[in-house]
C-alpha cells in the first residue's frame, strides 16, 4: 500500500514536472510577451525593449529560462509578478482559500443532492415519480454551470434575496454571511455534477438491489431504509466514487466560469486574468496548484476504491 | 426503457440511421436538431431585423409583437441574434469534435498497431494531457493562439484529442489480435492497408459513439469560452458572450438571459440524446444508465 502510494506520488511529480514545462513552452509560442505587456506598444525604443527582455531574461532560451524558474521553485520560490509586484505564492495564498471552499461545498451539494435523488429514483425505479425526477435529472445535466450561474443571480434577485449576498465575505469575518456569498455560486457548479451523480447512484444501487442477499435482508423483515442504505447503498458505492474523479474536472471548469459570473477572486479567476497580461510566473503556479489538486483528488479516489469495494483490495 | 430496448433489437435488419431513427430518443433528438437547423437557415430571411442590426431608440425593449424576445442594450433584436448563434453553436461543436475525431483516431490506430516505442510515446503526451481539467487546458491553448471563434475551436478539438485517442488505441488493442488481421497481413498487406481496410471499420462505431457524446460537452466547452471572452467576439452573436453581456442587465431585462440560455440547453439536450441513441443503435454493449455513460467522459465544461 505505502509503495502504491509513493509509485503514484512520484509520476504525479513527474506529470507535475512535465506539465510546468509544457507551460512554459507555450508560454513562449504566445505573440508578444511580458516586456510588451510592461514597456506598452507605444514610445519604447528597440533598445528599452531589449534591455528589459534582457533584466526579466526573456532573450535567453527556453530551456535556461526554464531550468532558472525550475530551480527557484524546488525553493519555494515561485517567481513574482513584475505587474503586480506579489509573489505568485503570495497571490496563490490569498486566492486559494475561496476557490477552495467553494469547490468543496459544490461537490458536498452535488454528492448530498445526487446520492439522496439517486436513491429515490433507484426505490421507485419505473414509477411516475422515477420518471419525473429523471426527466429533470436529464435538464439539469444540460446546464453549464455558467448558464445556472447567470438564472441563479436572477432568481437571487427577484425571489431568493435572501439567500444571495453579492461579494465575498471571509469565513474568519463571518461565517453566515460567508455561506450566503458562496451558496448560489456552489449551486450554480453542483447543478449538473448532481444530475451525473444521481444517475450513477441509480444505476448502481438497481443492480445491488437485485441481488440475493437484498431479497435475504427484505424477507427476514429488515426495515427497508435499513436495506437501502446500510446494505445496498454500502454496495453501491464503488462506481460513484470513481464517478467522483471524473467529476473534478467539471469542476475545476465549473470554477473557473463561475468566479467570473459572482465576481469573486478565486483562483481560476486571478488564473484568466493572468493569461490576459501575459504574467507567466502567476500562469505557471496557478496551474500547477490545479493540476496538482487534480491528481491528488484522483489518487484519494483509486484509494478510497479497495476501502469500500473488498474484492478490489491487493 | 423497455421500449427503447425493443426498438434496438427489432431494428437489426434496417440501416443505421433506420435504427436510429426507429429509437425514440434517437428520433426526437434528430427532430430537434433537425428543427434547430432548419430555423437557423431560414431565420436570416424571414426575420425583419439584423442580428447585428443597432437601434437605440428601441434599447431593453421587452417581448411584444414586434420583438418576440425582446430587444438588448444596443436595441439589437433578440431573436435574430439568438438565432444568428444556432448555426455558430451547431458549427463550432461539430468542427471541434471533428477535429478531435480524425486527429486522436490517427493517433490512437498509430499507437495501437505500431505498439513499442510509438505507443508509449504516444500514449505519454495522451495521459498528460488527461492530467490537466479540459476547461483549464483550453484556456490555456487559446490563451496562446488568441481569443476567437476558429482558436477556441481548436483549443476544444486540441482538449478532446486525448479521449479519442484512448478509445482508438483500445479498440485497435483489441481488433489486432484477431484472426482476419492475420489473415490480412499474411496475404501481403502493408501495415498502413491493414489499419486502413481492416482495424479503422472495425473501430468506427466506437468512435462515432464518443464523437456523438463529446458533441454536448465540446458545445458546454465553447460557449464557456465565449462566455469568458474568449471565444466568437463581438458583435457576433453567441449564446455564451450574450449571456456574458446581459449579465450586467439581468435585474433589468431578464429576457436577455432566458432566451440565449434556453436556446444552449435545448441544443445541448439534442446532442445528449443524440448521444445516447447513437449508443444504443452502435454500440449497445456500452448500454448503461446515463451516469455511467456521462461518467465516461470526464471534463465536462
Amino acid at each position: 500500500m505505502t509503495r502504491y502510494v509513493a509509485q503514484r506520488c512520484a509520476a504525479g511529480l513527474g506529470v507535475l514536472l512535465v506539465v510546468s514545462f509544457l507551460i512554459f513552452w507555450l508560454g513562449t509560442l504566445i505573440p508578444g510577451d511580458l516586456s510588451t505587456v510592461l514597456v506598452g506598444s507605444e514610445g519604447a525604443t528597440q533598445q528599452q525593449y531589449r534591455e528589459l527582455r534582457h533584466r526579466l531574461g526573456l532573450d535567453q532560451p527556453l530551456v535556461v529560462q526554464y531550468a532558472h524558474w525550475l530551480d527557484g521553485a524546488l525553493r519555494g520560490n515561485f517567481g513574482k509578478s513584475p505587474i503586480t509586484g506579489l509573489y505568485a505564492t503570495a497571490e496563490i495564498a490569498r486566492r486559494a482559500p475561496i476557490t477552495l471552499e467553494l469547490a468543496l461545498l459544490a461537490l458536498a451539494e452535488s454528492i448530498v443532492l445526487g446520492v439522496l435523488l439517486g436513491v429515490f429514483t433507484a426505490v421507485r425505479a419505473g414509477g411516475l415519480a422515477d420518471v419525473m425526477v429523471r426527466t429533470i435529472l436529464f435538464v439539469m445535466f444540460a446546464i453549464p454551470p455558467f448558464v445556472a450561474g447567470v438564472l441563479l443571480v436572477l432568481a437571487g434577485a427577484l425571489f431568493l434575496k435572501p439567500l444571495y449576498q453579492i461579494g465575498y465575505v471571509p469565513l474568519a469575518q463571518s461565517v453566515g454571511l460567508n455561506l450566503r456569498s458562496m451558496l448560489l455560486p456552489s449551486v450554480s457548479i453542483a447543478v449538473p455534477l448532481a444530475a451525473m451523480t444521481a444517475q450513477m447512484t441509480r444505476t448502481s444501487l438497481l443492480e445491488t438491489l437485485g441481488q440475493p442477499y437484498i431479497v435475504t435482508a427484505m424477507a427476514k423483515g429488515a426495515p427497508q431504509r435499513n436495506v437501502i442504505y446500510r446494505h445496498a447503498l454500502k454496495n453501491a458505492l464503488a462506481p460513484i466514487i470513481t464517478l467522483q474523479g471524473y467529476v473534478f474536472g467539471s469542476l475545476v471548469g465549473g470554477l473557473i466560469v463561475t468566479e467570473q459570473v459572482f465576481n469573486l477572486d478565486g483562483l481560476a479567476s486571478g488564473l484568466l486574468a493572468a493569461i490576459g497580461r501575459r504574467d507567466y510566473s502567476f500562469v505557471v503556479t496557478g496551474t500547477l496548484v490545479i493540476a496538482a489538486t487534480y491528481i491528488l483528488a484522483n489518487l484519494l479516489v483509486d484509494l478510497l476504491y479497495p476501502i469500500v469495494d473488498p474484492t478490489q483490495r491487493a | 426503457m423497455t421500449a427503447t430496448a425493443a426498438a434496438t433489437f427489432t431494428g437489426g435488419r434496417r440501416g443505421r440511421l433506420g435504427r436510429l431513427l426507429g429509437h425514440a430518443e434517437g428520433r426526437f433528438a434528430v427532430a430537434l436538431l433537425v428543427l434547430i437547423v432548419l430555423l437557423s437557415l431560414v431565420a436570416p430571411h424571414v426575420l425583419p431585423y439584423g442580428p447585428t442590426q443597432i437601434n437605440p431608440r428601441d434599447a431593453l425593449q421587452a417581448p411584444d409583437l414586434a420583438h418576440w424576445f425582446g430587444t438588448d442594450e444596443l436595441g439589437r433584436d433578440q431573436l435574430s441574434r439568438v438565432a444568428a448563434a444556432a448555426p455558430i453553436a451547431l458549427y463550432s461543436a461539430a468542427a471541434s469534435v471533428g477535429v478531435a475525431l480524425v486527429a486522436g483516431t490517427t493517433i490512437g490506430l498509430v499507437a495501437g498497431y505500431a505498439g513499442g516505442p510509438a505507443d508509449l510515446a504516444l500514449s505519454g503526451v495522451v495521459e498528460i494531457m488527461f492530467s490537466m481539467p479540459a476547461l483549464l487546458l483550453a484556456l490555456l491553448v487559446v490563451g496562446v493562439l488568441g481569443p476567437g471563434l476558429n482558436n477556441a475551436l481548436l483549443a476544444v478539438a486540441i482538449v478532446y484529442v486525448p479521449r479519442f485517442a484512448r478509445i482508438a488505441r483500445g479498440a485497435t488493442l483489441s481488433t489486432r489480435q484477431r484472426e482476419f488481421i492475420e489473415a490480412a497481413r499474411a496475404t501481403g498487406c502493408s501495415p498502413a492497408r491493414v489499419v486502413v481496410e481492416h482495424v479503422l471499420p472495425n473501430i468506427l462505431p466506437s468512435m462515432i459513439v464518443q464523437t456523438a457524446l463529446s458533441l454536448s460537452t465540446a458545445e458546454i466547452a465553447q460557449a464557456s469560452l465565449s462566455f469568458l471572452g474568449l471565444g466568437v467576439q463581438p458583435p457576433h452573436a453567441d449564446w455564451g458572450n450574450m449571456l456574458a453581456a446581459s449579465r450586467s442587465f439581468v435585474t433589468v431585462a431578464p429576457w436577455l438571459v432566458i432566451f440565449p440560455s434556453l436556446a444552449l440547453v435545448l441544443i445541448i439536450i439534442a446532442f445528449n440524446l443524440l448521444g445516447d441513441a447513437l449508443r444504443d443503435v452502435l454500440d449497445p454493449r456500452l448500454r448503461t444508465g446515463r451516469g455511467e455513460q456521462a461518467g465516461m467522459r470526464p471534463g465536462t465544461a
